[in-house]
C-alpha cells in the first residue's frame, strides 16, 4: 500500500477528530452540550485501551496465552468497588476543583508545592515509556502498511521516510494535535467537552476496528471459535489456552495488582475519570459499561493471536503487529487499513489525554511554584499571566512527547509493547498508597506521603527503568549481571539477593515495601500541621462536608475585592474573572464594591477558582500574596471542622434539654394557676371573715348602745339583750379560735394529747353538744353505732371537733324542710370509719377535693351569702391527717353527700408498731 | 448522592468473589486447555466469570435499589453541570 494513501487516511482521521471536538465545543458554548451523558463518559474512560491493548495484548497472547487478561480484570475489580473508591474521588475533585493527580495528592497533604512537584516528576518519568510505546506502535504499524515486501510482514523496516525518523514525525504531529486540543484556553476545571467527545469517538473506532479484524479472523479464516481453537490445539498451540501451564500465578497476580492501581493512578485515567467527570451519577452506568467495553474488546485477542501463530508458522514474526500482518498476509489490505486506523485511534487518544494531563501538572505543580519563588522574575507584578500559562503548557506537551521519543530511541526498540507498558504501570502504582490512604486515613501526613513516594519512585527507577537503559547499551550490561561496582547484593533484578521472581514482581515488591512502609511509619511518627489535618478531614469526610459552607475557609486576613479580581484575572483572563465575580455576587444577592474588603467566602471562591487554573498549592500561595495580615486561623478552622461531628451530639442534647424545659414550663404554669386560685380564695375568705366578724360586732355595739342610751330598759329586756351580747361574743370567740387552731395546726404548733379513745362515747358527747343546733334546725339525726367498737388512738377533743364540724356542716346543707342526717361507724382492718351523710344537694364533682381546702366555701350555692367560715372542713382535714387517717366526700346516687373519715384503731396501731 | 451501606456491602461482596475466582487455587482448577464444544475451559471460565461480575455490578448500581438523594450542594459548585440530575 502506498505511503500516500496511508498518510492521507491518517490525516483525514485526525482532521475528523478535530472537527468533532470543534463541533462539540461550539455546541457546549451555546449551552447545548452533547457530551453530558454516561455513555460518552464511559467511552472516554476507555482511553485506558491504548496501543498496548490494540497491538500489545495480541502480542502477549501469542506468546503467553491468557496472561494478557489481568490488565483488564484489575480495572474491573476497581470499578466493582466504584461506590467506595470512585464516587469519593470524584466528589473530592469536584468540591476542591482538583485539576490533576498531582493536585489531588498535593491538596490532600496540605497543599504543599513540593509534593505536587514530586508527583509531577514521577508521573512524567513514569509515563514516558508509555508514550514511547504509542509512538513505537504507530511508527511500526505505519512502516508495515506502506512496505509491500513479504519480509516486512515479519520484521518492520526502520529506514527513515523523507530522511527523518518516522517516529519523530509521529511524535511531533501528536504534540501539535494535543496542543490544539487541550490548551486553547485556561481554567482546567471547566470541562473539555470537545476533547472528551473526540476521545469517546476514538474509543468507538478502535473497538469497531478490533472487532472487524476479530470477526474476519474467526469467521473469515476459520469457521468460528471452535474451529479456530481445535485447529490451534492440533498444531500444538494449546499451551496458549491457559494463563500458566505450571501453576505459577505470580506474574498474573502482580499484573492484576498493577492494573488495579493503574486505573486510578495513571495520570490520564485520573484526569478523564475524576477531573473530566461531568456528573457523579454517570458513574452508575460507567461502573459496569466500562468493564463491559474491556470484555468485548478482549474477546478476539486470543483468536487473533492464534491465527497469527498459525499463519506465520514457525517464522519468528513480530507478534505485536499481528493485528496488521494477519489481514495483510491474507491479502486484506483494506481491513489492514481499518486496523491501522484503529491502532492510530488507540495511540492518539492515549497520547493526547496523557499529554494534556501531564502538561497541566507540569505547569501547575512544577513550573509555576518555581516561577513564583524566583524573585528575579518578578512574576507577581505581571498583569496577565494566561498567555504565560498557555505557553508553559504547550511547551511541556512538546517536551513530554520528545521525551517519549527519546525513550523510544534508547530503550524501547528491544522490548515488546506490554513490557514497556508495565514499566509505566509500576511507576503509576506508586501513587496508590498516597491516594487510597489519603481518602480513608485522616492521620496520613505530608512527610509520610513525600517519603513514601520518593522511596517508591527510587526503587522503581533502580529495579525497572535503569536496567532497561542497561539492556539497550546506555549503561554497561554488567550493571544488571554483576550489580553496580560489582556489588552482588545490588543487582537491580535481584535486589539483596532476592532471586527467583520475575522482574515485575520483584520491582513491585521492593517499591511497594518502601513506599507503603515509609508512608505508614513516617505518618505515624510525624506531626501533622493544621492545614494537613484540615485537608485530611475534608478529604476523608468529603460526603459530610460537601454542603458545609465553611469548608476550608482559613483566610482571615484582609484583601480588597479589586485585588482579588485582578489576581484571578491574571490567571484565567480578565473578562472571565469579572464574569465569575459578578455571578458570585448575584448568586448571593450581594453587591461587591471594588474597595470593599473581601470576606472569607469570596477569598475561598477566588482560591478555588485559581486552583482550577493553576492547582491548589500555587493558588494558595497566590491568594496569600494579596491577603494582608495573617492567613492562619488554621487551628480555629480545624476545630470548627472537628466540631461538626460534635455539633450533632450537641443538638441532640439540646433537644432533650428543651423537652425538659417544656415540661418544667408546664409545671410552672399549673403551679401559677393554683397560686392565682389560692390568692382569689384568700380574698374571698378575707371578705367573708370581715363580714362574719362585723355582724356580731355590729349587733354587740347595737345592743350595747341600746343599754347605755336607755337606762329605763326593763330587766327582762336587759337580760335578753345581754344574752344576745354573750351569744354573739362567743360566736366571735369561736371564729377566732378556729382561725388560731388552723394556724397552729399548719404551723405544727398544736398541742395534741393522744390517748386511747372510745369512739362511741366520743360520738355521743359530740351529738349532745350538737343537740341544740339539731333541734333548732329541725332535722332528724340517726346515729348508728355497732356494738363492741374497738378503741381508737386520738385526741378526744379534736375528734369531737371533727364530728361536730361534719355534722353541723351537714345540718347547714341538708334539705331545709325535711332534713335527715345519718351518722354511722364501721370497722375496717386498721381503721374505724365514721361517715356523715345528708340529704342536701351534694357536692359538685369537681369540688370534692377542693372543699377541704381552707378558705374554700360553697360559693356556687343558691343562697346569696356563704355560710360558715370556710374553715371547718379544713380543720377536719388537718386533724384527721394528723391522726393518720383520711377524709373524703362522695355523692349519694339519690342525692346528698357523704363525708367520711378514718381514725386508726388503737389495738392495730400497737400491733403495727410492735411488728415494726 | 447520599449512599447507605447496602451498596457498599454489595460492592465488597462482588470484589471478594472476584478475588476468589481469579487467584489461586481456584483459578488453577479451571485453567486447563481442555476443549468443551471446541472452546478451551480456561477461556470460557475467564470470560464467563468476568461477564457475570459485570452483570452483578450493573445490578448493584441500578437506581432505586436504595434511596439516592442528590445533595443540594453537589451541583451548586458548577451550576451548569447538571449535577442535580442524580435523581432522574
Amino acid at each position: 500500500m502506498s505511503g500516500g494513501i496511508v498518510l492521507t487516511v491518517s490525516f483525514l482521521y485526525l482532521g475528523l477528530l478535530f472537527a468533532i471536538a470543534q463541533f462539540v465545543d461550539s455546541r457546549a458554548e451555546k449551552g447545548r452540550p452533547l457530551t453530558r451523558n454516561p455513555y460518552i463518559y464511559t467511552l472516554s474512560i476507555a482511553v485506558f485501551c491504548t496501543s498496548w491493548t490494540f497491538y500489545g495484548s495480541v502480542g502477549l497472547a501469542a506468546t503467553r496465552g491468557l496472561d494478557f487478561l489481568p490488565i483488564y480484570l484489575g480495572p474491573t475489580l476497581v470499578f466493582v468497588l466504584w461506590s467506595i473508591v470512585w464516587v469519593k474521588i470524584v466528589r473530592i475533585c469536584k468540591v476542591h476543583r482538583i485539576t490533576s493527580i498531582a493536585d489531588f495528592i498535593a491538596s490532600r497533604y496540605g497543599k504543599q508545592a513540593k509534593l505536587g512537584g514530586l508527583v509531577t516528576i514521577i508521573a512524567v518519568v513514569g509515563t514516558t515509556p508509555y508514550i514511547s510505546l504509542q509512538l513505537k506502535s504507530i511508527a511500526t504499524s505505519f512502516r508495515i502498511l506502506v512496505s509491500s515486501s513479504e519480509t516486512a510482514l515479519l520484521h518492520a523496516p526502520s529506514e527513515p521516510i523523507f530522511f527523518i525518523d518516522t517516529t519523530l514525525i509521529v511524535a511531533i504531529a501528536l504534540a501539535l494535535f494535543a496542543i490544539l486540543f487541550g490548551t486553547r484556553h485556561i481554567d482546567a476545571s471547566e470541562h473539555h467537552e470537545g476533547l472528551v467527545a473526540a476521545i469517546a469517538f476514538e474509543s468507538v473506532v478502535k473497538l469497531v476496528s478490533f472487532l472487524a479484524v476479530g470477526f474476519f479472523v474467526t469467521y473469515g479464516l476459520f469457521n468460528g471459535f471452535s474451529d479456530l481453537f481445535t485447529t490451534a490445539a492440533e498444531s500444538g498451540l494449546s499451551e496458549l489456552f491457559t494463563v500458566s501451564s505450571d501453576n505459577d500465578y505470580s506474574v498474573w497476580m502482580t499484573m492484576t495488582i498493577l492494573s488495579m492501581a493503574a486505573i486510578i493512578c495513571l495520570p490520564r485515567q485520573f484526569y478523564i475519570t475524576a477531573v473530566e467527570n461531568p456528573d457523579e451519577s454517570f458513574l452508575r452506568k460507567a461502573t459496569w459499561l466500562f468493564p463491559l467495553y474491556l470484555l468485548v474488546i478482549n474477546i478476539f485477542v486470543l483468536p487473533i493471536a492464534l491465527a497469527g501463530r498459525l499463519s506465520f508458522g514457525g517464522a519468528s514474526a513480530d507478534a505485536d503487529m499481528f493485528m496488521l500482518t494477519v489481514p495483510l498476509f491474507h491479502d486484506q489490505a483494506f481491513l489492514a487499513l481499518i486496523a491501522f486506523v484503529g491502532g492510530l485511534s488507540a495511540a492518539t487518544s492515549m497520547v493526547i489525554v496523557a499529554a494534556i494531563a501531564l502538561s497541566t501538572m507540569v505547569c501547575n505543580d512544577l513550573i509555576m511554584p518555581l516561577l513564583l519563588r524566583w524573585k528575579g522574575l518578578n512574576i507577581n507584578k505581571n498583569d496577565d499571566l494566561t498567555g504565560l500559562l498557555l505557553t508553559i503548557r504547550r511547551v511541556s506537551i512538546l517536551l513530554i512527547l520528545i521525551l517519549g521519543y527519546v525513550y523510544y530511541l534508547i530503550a524501547s526498540e528491544s522490548y515488546s509493547l506490554v513490557t514497556i507498558g508495565l514499566v509505566s504501570f509500576a511507576a503509576a502504582a506508586q501513587f496508590a498508597p498516597a491516594i487510597i490512604g489519603g481518602i480513608f486515613w485522616k492521620g496520613a501526613s505530608y512527610r509520610g506521603a513525600l517519603m513514601g513516594l520518593a522511596l517508591g519512585f527510587l526503587a522503581w527507577l533502580y529495579t525497572l527503568l535503569l536496567p532497561s537503559f542497561a539492556q539497550s547499551g546506555w549503561l554497561p550490561l554488567s550493571f544488571i549481571t554483576e550489580g553496580p561496582y560489582g556489588i552482588d547484593l545490588l543487582k537491580p533484578y535481584a535486589l539483596f539477593g532476592m532471586d527467583g521472581f520475575d522482574r515485575l514482581t520483584h520491582a513491585l515488591f521492593w517499591s511497594m515495601l518502601l513506599n507503603i512502609g515509609a508512608y505508614w511509619v513516617v505518618s505515624l511518627l510525624s506531626q501533622q500541621t493544621a492545614i494537613e489535618r484540615i485537608q485530611g478531614t475534608l478529604f476523608v469526610d468529603v460526603f459530610g462536608h460537601t454542603d458545609d459552607e465553611r469548608d476550608s475557609r482559613y483566610w482571615r486576613g484582609s484583601a480588597t475585592v479589586a485585588d482579588l479580581q485582578q489576581l484571578v484575572g491574571r490567571f484565567v483572563g480578565v473578562q472571565r474573572a469579572a464574569q465569575a465575580f459578578s455571578d458570585f455576587a448575584a448568586d448571593r444577592d450581594i453587591n461587591l464594591r471594588k474597595s470593599q474588603t473581601a470576606d472569607a467566602a469570596l477569598l475561598d471562591f477566588a482560591e478555588k477558582m485559581l486552583a482550577g487554573a493553576i492547582g491548589s498549592a500555587t493558588a494558595r500561595v497566590m491568594v496569600g500574596s494579596v491577603v494582608k495580615g495573617e492567613i492562619v486561623g488554621l487551628e480555629e478552622v480545624y476545630r470548627i471542622l472537628d466540631e461538626t461531628s460534635q455539633v450533632i451530639e450537641y443538638s441532640h442534647r439540646l433537644e432533650q434539654k428543651s423537652a425538659e424545659l417544656e415540661r418544667a414550663t408546664a409545671q410552672l404554669r399549673n403551679a401559677n394557676e393554683r397560686l392565682q386560685e389560692l390568692d382569689s380564695l384568700k380574698d374571698h375568705f378575707l371578705s367573708m371573715v370581715s363580714h362574719e366578724l362585723r355582724t356580731p360586732l355590729t349587733s354587740l355595739r347595737a345592743f350595747g348602745e341600746i343599754l347605755v342610751d336607755n337606762p329605763e330598759v326593763s330587766p327582762e329586756e336587759r337580760t335578753q339583750f345581754l344574752n344576745v351580747i354573750i351569744k354573739e361574743s362567743s360566736r366571735l370567740t369561736r371564729l377566732i379560735d378556729q382561725l388560731l387552731d388552723l394556724a397552729r395546726m399548719e404551723a405544727g404548733q398544736m398541742d395534741w394529747s393522744l390517748n386511747t379513745v372510745d369512739m362511741e362515747a366520743t360520738l355521743h358527747e359530740a351529738m349532745a353538744t350538737l343537740a341544740g343546733l339539731i333541734k333548732e334546725n329541725d332535722v332528724i339525726v340517726d346515729v348508728n353505732i355497732p356494738d363492741n367498737l374497738p378503741k381508737v388512738r386520738a385526741d378526744r377533743d379534736q375528734l369531737i371537733q371533727v364530728i361536730i364540724n361534719l355534722v353541723s356542716n351537714a345540718i347547714k346543707f341538708c334539705d331545709k324542710s325535711n332534713g335527715r342526717i345519718d351518722v354511722a361507724v364501721s370497722v375496717a382492718d386498721n381503721m374505724l370509719e365514721v361517715s356523715v351523710s345528708d340529704n342536701g344537694k351534694g357536692i359538685p364533682e369537681n369540688m370534692s377535693m377542693r372543699i377541704f381546702e381552707k378558705f374554700h366555701q360553697s360559693l356556687d350555692r343558691d343562697e346569696d351569702k356563704p355560710q360558715g367560715s370556710g374553715l371547718g372542713l379544713a380543720i377536719c382535714r388537718e386533724i384527721v391527717t394528723f391522726h393518720g387517717g383520711q377524709v373524703w366526700v362522695v355523692n349519694k346516687p339519690e342525692g346528698g353527700a357523704v363525708f367520711s373519715f378514718t381514725v386508726p384503731r388503737a389495738d392495730r396501731l400497737e400491733a403495727r408498731l410492735s411488728a415494726e | 448522592m447520599i449512599r447507605t451501606g447496602r451498596k457498599k456491602e454489595w460492592s465488597i461482596l462482588l470484589f471478594v468473589v472476584c478475588l476468589i475466582a481469579f487467584v489461586p487455587p481456584v483459578i488453577s482448577l479451571f485453567d486447563v486447555p481442555t476443549l468443551i464444544f471446541g472452546i478451551p475451559i480456561s477461556y470460557l471460565y475467564m470470560f464467563g466469570i468476568w461477564a457475570a461480575v459485570i452483570a452483578m455490578t450493573a445490578l448493584g448500581a441500578r437506581r432505586g435499589t436504595e434511596k439516592a438523594v442528590a445533595l443540594p450542594g453537589a451541583g451548586r459548585d458548577r451550576g451548569n453541570s447538571g449535577g442535580e440530575r442524580g435523581n432522574e
